[in-house]
């Protein structure tokens, strides 16, 4: 399913090194962040309050991005795209496939978002850029999650960003926050359902992030993500990364990370590493 | 249990590496003593920067109309003498506040993002120091709300 999907990907961001004038927008350079897992500009597993791609006052842009996670006993694949407009309204597509190695099964999910700029810049002026998303989830292989006890094949998430970046922060440096607060029931970002049979109330999760840029191409920083722990058999923790984001230039971005989600479906410790590769149009 | 030790163990390396880091990136500007005017390579160097800025801008076709009525010699003299003021440098501005000079014309976002590309490619030309770009970028910065949409 995945697999021509990704030549088509791969061929999209090897054309982009090629046409290095392709169209972009006219942010600045690394003001795009990346497409996380669930498809929504920000890091790679929390939303920030940017939006997707370069797109500056009344410019489009697209993304097309591949994420891969890589944990001792799950394996993750995203495929996600996104459009933009006038750095004010972002809509986004992806769709998960998560490995269960140890049962040889797989765990499909779509993904739909739409997200709109409500105040500020995020470099310019003294407050920051805030943002309001929905994050709607159709898990496409509910047998697993059922088992587990989960209510629901089906979700939405409501998340409210802000983000800032300061320029010539400590060090002279360009350091980057982000807080967010998300309205969520899903298990394990949705892979694992919504909600308890017994109870399928949303809660208030909190997601930070910060990030320091070395260059004006790269950036380093941590992400951490509250998960909403509401499914009675297993236990869920928060998610963790630190990431190292190449914004190659205005067409593509690598990007590589060490996460370490928890227990995941009863099985602890689950740590590994993400990748990300990014094109932008 | 092993397993969790090392885990601790591993976050607790990610923390020491992260404010060696910090501490590094601290230290640094501890030692820095030149000016931001000195970095920018005081007169001459700005005067460079705003040469390859005015390139940049030539070769731009959304900002080149922007130029086409306006005195470059006069816009040239006048941005050397502000980004030798801003950087603490012995200039007088001689020019008009960015309100006034930018009234009427409507500036977009998009254009001031690539202007400050722009800036950020011409101090790169004149090889200076990313952490003086970034300096002189944030005494820029809150220029935005008086530059755009007046």
């Amino acid at each position: 399913m995945i697999k021509p999907k990704l030549y088509i990907v791969i061929l999209g961001l090897l054309a982009t090194l090629f046409i290095s004038s392709a169209w972009a927008g006219s942010r600045i350079l690394a003001t795009s962040g990346l497409n996380s897992v669930e498809g929504t500009a920000g890091g790679g597993i929390t939303p920030w309050a940017i939006i997707s791609g370069y797109s500056s006052s009344e410019e489009w842009s697209a993304t097309t991005h591949y994420s891969a996670v890589r944990l001792d006993d799950f394996d993750l694949g995203v495929l996600g795209a996104s459009v933009s407009y006038s750095n004010r309204v972002e809509v986004s597509f992806s769709q998960q496939k998560l490995d269960v190695l140890p049962l040889s099964t797989s765990i499909e999910q779509r993904i739909y978002s739409v997200k709109a700029r409500l105040y500020g810049d995020i470099i310019y002026g003294d407050w920051p850029q805030i943002s309001a998303g929905i994050i709607h989830k159709e898990n496409k292989d509910f047998e697993v999650p059922q088992l587990l006890g989960a209510r629901n094949d089906s979700g939405t998430d409501y998340y409210l960003a802000a983000s800032k970046l300061f320029l010539h922060g400590a060090g002279g440096y360009n350091w980057l926050f982000n807080a967010s607060a998300r309205y969520s029931n899903a298990n394990q970002n949705g892979l694992l359902g919504f909600g308890d049979v017994s109870n399928s109330e949303k809660k208030w999760l909190a997601e930070a992030s910060f990030a320091v840029l070395p260059r004006e191409d790269l950036a380093i920083g941590i992400e951490y993500r509250q998960q909403p722990n509401v499914l009675a058999s297993v236990d869920e923790d928060s998610w963790k990364d630190f990431f190292v984001a190449w914004f190659v230039n205005k067409n593509l971005s690598i990007s590589a990370a060490y996460v370490d989600l928890g227990t995941i479906a009863g099985l602890p410790d689950q740590t590994g590493y993400y990748i990300n590769f990014q094109g932008y149009f | 249990m092993s397993v969790s030790i090392l885990k601790q163990l591993r976050v607790g390396l990610l923390v020491v590496a992260l404010g060696a880091l910090s501490s590094a990136v601290m230290s640094c500007a501890y030692h820095q003593k030149t000016s931001l005017y000195q970095q920018l390579g005081e007169k001459e160097g700005i005067a460079n920067v705003v040469d390859n800025l005015a390139l940049l801008i030539a070769k731009d076709s959304m900002l080149r109309p922007r130029f086409v009525d306006v005195d470059l010699f006069l816009f040239r003299t006048h941005l050397i003498e502000q980004l030798c003021k801003v950087s603490n440098g012995p200039c007088e501005y001689t020019g008009g506040s960015m309100k006034e000079v930018h009234r009427g014309l409507n500036i977009s976002d998009a254009e001031f993002n690539r202007l400050v590309t722009h800036l950020r490619e011409a101090m790169t030309k004149e090889q200076i120091p990313y952490v003086a770009q970034n300096e002189l970028l944030s005494k820029l910065a809150p220029m935005h709300s008086d530059v755009t949409y007046q």
